[in-house]
């Protein structure tokens, strides 16, 4: 697969009704009742495509299938139906040198760097490891110097007082950091980022939500933004897709999450953010939780909650339609929604070639 | 006369490398039913504060200082013994991640029955009805009342644990980080119950979180705390709108305002203060913009910039 080479498809990533489903470990009375298997829909049908040097944020509250999804396009987690490509080629594919360079451009930051590193490593190790197994031969010096530059692009600085420390020797953020300098030190086109601020200080956040797209620019990196905090979303990406219960709701430019969303799910997740205002305008908050991905309602998996429900949606499940330009809701009465939301243009666009979303 | 009142805090920890002066003079004033947020990085003293006021800190740590007035009352002078009396009754806390704080194998409502058995004089039957109330309070369907904490979501559980923490009747509540681990949507349901709690019993709050909206939204005050002091203060429309403080400034710049423009975020370089041994004069003056000379040697008192309304800098009223 060597003729896969970078520039072939204006999608790095394409996600084609992508499907992870978990079989539920039944009790030993269960199998003896012969009762049915359970199985957890934690994503359930999902299409997106990633451009080059694009960010996209994958928004939703735990549950939603959000992290599974971006697990599944690293192939770290076996799909049970659909396609998830990377470079035009399925991420899960056997061939070994296909697979070697999938995983030099492809990479993946944690949320917690308190646990993603290794505690016995130093950070020369960790930062340098992915050089040592990428089966090209770097020699002692290449990879000390680009260690150091991984650092000292991290912020890191100088990078000599950090080679030889081991993780727990360094903050929260100087832990992150470190991650980062190893996700970046192969230079990757791809990569999923799965709240890697959400345990981090605001001034420190700052800093490595700046490193993320100082890197977009130098080296046009593609982003999944996995995050449950719309602000960071709507502050840092292209596009944000909304999901709920394993599926988009939602798709669209970044002005999505400050308030030109359609969907009534997207609409009250909006709401529901605090906002700095002294006196906050009453507000409609979702009754009750997430049901859960087991047994999932008939018709819109988002009907039992929603405060706009009609007698369709608890029939038939919508499908994600276009509202607008780059714009997509899975919603019967997206285009009501739509104008009452003065999103702007209610006509949709339907026919055109849209890039926003491979369908 | 004030519910609670704050005066001068010291509270230190005697550690290895030295006494880590955690909450250094801090002084606020809360009403009845007044709610105020405490901001600020990590390490920089708020959940300390919120400790001392409940006389809850770890064996490492003492108040070294000041007045804590609950009702007038002198609470750091307490015994433990009466101490116990106060706690639940008058104050009571709900952490960050309470909701891993249910014993596992016991039923929630017998849980927080407990606590009411604990501190008032109750038959079984009494209690049980209480706890109905209780849940009711809080939002829990009564069809969950012989449940165990596995059977409940992430949510149902830090409503529980408001529950317990309201058993009692409190006058004042702490919520140290009461919606950091939930869902937004939880967490707006959780902070509009405590709202709507506070309304209707006059339930004084100290809400201490790291995102100022959330203090935006619930709090009527707030104290942006920095190194163990108060770095500004006040009503939280005038401190959010109009900050004086250098810390303040830069530290809303570290959030993004999906209400406005957007405008990437900004880092606030420097590290915090080492507590041990804390920078002179200005703790915030290694990583301040717009240090000057005096900066660095005298440590700038509480200044008044309008009513209700203060900042430690030298030039706060430069900058209002």
């Amino acid at each position: 697969m060597k003729q896969v080479r970078e520039g072939m498809t204006e999608h790095i990533v394409d996600v084609r009704d992508l499907k992870v489903h978990f079989e539920i470990r039944r009790s030993f009375l269960d199998t003896l009742l012969g009762r049915n298997k359970a199985t957890v829909k934690a994503v359930d049908g999902v299409t997106f495509s990633l451009r080059r040097g694009e960010i996209l944020s994958l928004v939703g509250e735990s549950g939603s299938g959000k992290t599974t999804t971006g697990r599944a396009i690293l192939n770290l987690v076996a799909k049970s139906g659909g396609e998830a490509l990377f470079d035009g080629a399925s991420v899960s594919n056997r061939d070994r040198e296909w697979n070697r360079m999938f995983r030099k451009k492809a990479q993946m930051i944690f949320q917690d760097p308190y646990q993603s590193l290794n505690p016995k490593d130093m950070i020369v190790d960790i930062v340098s490891e992915p050089l040592r197994i990428d089966g090209d031969h770097h020699d002692q010096e290449e990879l000390l110097a680009r260690t150091v530059e991984a650092l000292e692009f991290a912020g890191l600085k100088p990078a000599e007082t950090y080679l030889y420390k081991y993780p727990n020797e360094l903050s929260g953020g100087q832990r992150q950091r470190v991650a980062i300098a190893a996700a970046f030190i192969l230079s990757p086109d791809f990569i999923v980022a799965d709240e890697p601020v959400s345990m981090l200080d605001a001034s420190v956040r700052a800093d490595i939500l700046n490193l993320m797209v100082k890197m977009r620019e130098t080296k046009n990196t593609s982003y999944l933004f996995i995050t449950h905090d719309l602000s960071l979303a709507w502050l840092i990406s292209d596009r944000v897709a909304i999901m709920y219960l394993g599926k988009i709701m939602e798709i669209g430019s970044h002005r999505i999450v400050a308030g030109s969303c359609v969907h009534p799910y997207s609409r009250a997740l909006v709401d529901a953010l605090p906002t700095m205002e002294e006196k906050p305008r009453e507000r409609a908050l979702l009754k009750g939780e997430t049901p859960s991905p087991v047994k999932l309602p008939p018709g819109c998996r988002f009907s039992p909650r929603c405060s706009h429900v009609r007698p369709q949606c608890t029939r038939e499940e919508p499908e994600l339609r276009c509202v607008g330009e780059g714009h997509w809701a899975a919603c019967h009465f997206a285009e009501e929604f739509l104008s009452k939301s003065g999103a702007g243009d209610p006509v949709p666009l339907q026919g055109e070639e849209n890039p926003s979303c491979a369908q | 006369m004030k519910l609670l009142e704050v005066r001068n805090l010291k509270t230190y920890f005697d550690t290895r490398e030295g006494v880590v002066r955690a909450v250094d003079d801090v002084s606020f004033s809360l009403e009845k039913g007044e709610a105020i947020g405490l901001v600020g990085e990590s390490g920089c003293g708020k959940t300390t504060t919120a400790l001392s006021v409940l006389q809850l800190l770890p064996k490492e740590g003492r108040i070294a200082g000041g007045e804590i007035l609950l009702n007038g009352e002198d609470f750091a002078a307490k015994s433990e013994e009466e101490l116990r009396k106060h706690r639940w009754r008058d104050v009571s806390i709900v952490f960050q991640g309470a909701m891993n704080a249910l014993n596992p194998v016991m039923k929630v409502s017998r849980q927080i029955a407990e606590a009411l058995l604990l501190h008032e004089e109750l038959t079984e039957e009494e209690a049980r009805r209480r706890v109905l109330a209780l849940f009711d309070l809080v939002e829990i369907s009564s069809s969950l009342v012989d449940c165990y904490p596995h059977e409940f979501s992430g949510g149902m559980r830090q409503r529980a644990m408001i529950a317990m923490a309201l058993a009692c009747g409190p006058k004042l509540i702490v919520g140290d980080e009461p919606t950091t681990a939930l869902d937004v949507m939880v967490q707006a349901q959780i902070l509009a119950l405590l709202g709507k709690l506070r309304r209707e019993f006059g339930m004084a709050m100290i809400l201490i979180t790291h995102d100022l909206s959330i203090v935006g939204a619930n709090c009527d005050q707030v104290a942006v705390m920095y190194g163990g002091k108060v770095a500004e203060i006040g009503p939280v429309g005038k401190v959010l709108r109009n900050p004086c403080h250098p810390y303040t400034q830069r530290l809303l710049k570290a959030f993004p305002d999906i209400r406005g423009e957007r405008e990437m975020v900004q880092s606030i370089p420097g590290f915090p203060p080492n507590l041990v041994t804390p920078p002179p004069g200005c703790r915030f003056s290694p990583r301040c913009d717009a240090v000057r000379e005096i900066c660095f040697s005298r440590e700038p008192a509480m200044r008044c910039v309008e009513p209700g309304h203060e900042a430690a800098c030298h030039f706060a009223e430069e900058r209002s």
